[in-house]
This record gives C-alpha cells, sequence and structure tokens, in this order.
C-alpha cells in the first residue's frame, strides 16, 4: 500500500525502513549529533501549503524519533536539509544524490560540515531507506 | 580571524557555501590552523566532473575569495566526483603529512592511481596541497 509522501504514515513506514537498515545501523553507529531534519518547502500546488520538516531522531544507527513539524520546530535541529517537493521526490525516488543535491545548491544545509562530511555515507544509507517505502506523491 | 568570501556569483553554488562553511568551521574548531591559513598564497579550482561544478578558491593575504573559476591558470586543479571532493577532507594527518595507510587514506590514494582523482600541480605545489588538506581535513586527533 503507497503512502503519502509527505504525511504520517510515510515517516512511520521511513522509521521502519531506518531501523531495519543494516548499512545505516553500520554507517551511523557512531552518530551521537543529534537530530536531523528534512524540510520541504510549502508548495500549494501539490497540497503543502506550509515547510513541512521530518524530524528524524537519530542516535548511534538508530531512528528513536520520527515526527512531522512545522519549520519554526524544524530550525532547532542540529542540521537542516531544505528543498522544495520536487527536489525530495527525486531523492525519494533515488534520482538524486543528496550530497550531489547539496553541491549543486538543490538541497540547503544547515548544521556542522565537518560532521556531515565524516557522515556522507550514512547520509546517502538514510536517503537509501527513504526509497524504499512505498510513496505516494501528492502531484501524481 | 580568516575572512572568507563568497563571490556573488558563486552563492547559488551548493558547492562554494559548503567548502567556505566546512574551512569556516574547521578553522573556529581547530584553531591551530589558521596559521596555515594565513600562510597560503594560491589559486585552487576545485571540479566537480559528476555535477559539472567548478569553485574557485583564492587564498590571499589571510583571505579566502570564493568564486566561479579563474580565467587564469590555477596553481592546483583537482578533478574528480562530488563524493570523492568529500573523501579528501576525511584524510588524517600524521607527521604534518596527509596520511594514506588507513581506510580513507588508501580510498584517495587508489582512485588517484585510478586517475578518477586528478591533481593537476600535485608536485609543482606540494607543500600547498599538503597545507590545503590539512585545512579540509575534518578528522580530528
Amino acid at each position: 500500500m503507497p503512502y503519502k509522501f509527505p504525511s504520517e504514515d510515510w515517516i512511520k513506514e521511513y522509521q521502519k525502513a531506518i531501523n531495519t537498515s543494516e548499512d545505516y545501523k553500520q554507517s551511523g553507529a557512531t552518530w551521537t549529533a543529534g537530530s536531523v531534519c528534512l524540510v520541504v518547502t510549502a508548495n500549494p500546488s501539490v497540497g503543502i501549503e506550509k515547510d513541512v520538516g521530518i524530524w528524524l531522531g537519530l542516535h548511534k544507527g538508530v531512528c528513536e524519533e520520527i515526527k512531522l513539524v512545522p519549520l519554526e520546530e524544524a530550525q532547532k535541529a542540529p542540521f537542516v536539509i531544505m528543498g522544495d517537493y520536487s527536489r525530495w521526490k527525486q531523492v525519494v525516488l533515488g534520482e538524486l544524490d543528496p550530497v550531489q543535491g547539496m553541491m549543486q545548491g538543490k538541497l540547503k544545509l544547515k548544521g556542522d560540515l565537518p560532521t556531515i562530511v565524516r557522515y556522507v555515507r550514512a547520509s546517502q544509507d538514510l536517503v537509501q531507506c527513504a526509497s524504499k517505502v512505498d510513496t505516494q506523491f501528492m502531484d501524481e | 580571524m580568516a575572512e572568507i568570501t563568497i563571490l556573488k556569483e558563486a552563492n547559488e553554488i551548493g558547492l562554494a557555501v559548503m567548502l567556505s562553511d566546512l574551512i569556516r568551521q574547521n578553522l573556529d574548531q581547530a584553531p591551530e590552523k589558521i596559521k596555515l591559513f594565513s600562510s597560503l598564497d594560491a589559486k585552487v579550482l576545485i571540479e566537480a566532473r559528476d555535477i559539472q561544478i567548478t569553485v574557485g578558491l583564492e587564498f590571499k593575504q589571510e583571505r579566502l575569495t570564493v568564486s566561479e573559476g579563474f580565467s587564469v591558470k590555477p596553481d592546483l586543479h583537482i578533478i574528480a566526483d562530488s563524493t570523492t571532493i568529500l573523501d579528501l577532507c576525511l584524510l588524517k594527518i600524521k607527521f604534518g603529512l596527509p596520511y594514506f595507510f588507513d581506510g580513507a587514506g588508501f580510498k584517495v590514494l587508489k582512485k588517484l592511481l585510478a586517475r578518477e582523482l586528478i591533481i593537476k600541480g600535485l608536485l609543482r605545489h606540494f607543500p600547498t596541497l599538503v597545507k590545503l588538506t590539512k585545512i579540509f581535513s575534518v578528522i580530528r586527533d
């Protein structure tokens, strides 16, 4: 059954995918730098009226918490990756590597770069988990 | 305090913003690198060929200017895919030199030998490359 992206159901499936990923368990095993928030910017044409954040409470290779949050809360995360709906759609479909997306300016990153660089593999594995969720996109 | 400026034209290039943030945060977290930064006098071109993005770094008089590139030949020209460029930041420094005998170092060395990583000016500007690697390295002792 496909889950609408982004939605409460989708993020629950995403959390399951992260916590069953052997790759992420390994690449994120030493991550203690705090939460990461993926922000999908508002796009009324696909039904996203306000910026919405997917808050990932990550710790040592486990996603302990996942929730949808408004922008104000999202910005409190130590790491925030922001992009519009079409970019996240490409990411979820595995068409856009998050590192390439950040380097191209398609995704904007806020947070400690040296830490992100040390965990490039983990960020790629996290995204790989998103592509495992059976997803229904709001513009389809 | 190190002065880092991104030229207007490069402001929308993610790689330019990332590299300047990375250097700024590295200098904040490891102030001993400021001396190295200040001593650099070089033009470095970084080309991420998989995403067709080029960024110019000009170190001069204790300042760094980040641009879209140069009209003159740079001292160092680093060509690689985007992930490999970040791999360079994972090099450990041992005895004052980049260390190639661990996982991250060996990966970079292999890419150099396979020409997946090309560094033009490597021999001629080796001391500059070493300084640059130290400034970029995110590995703490």
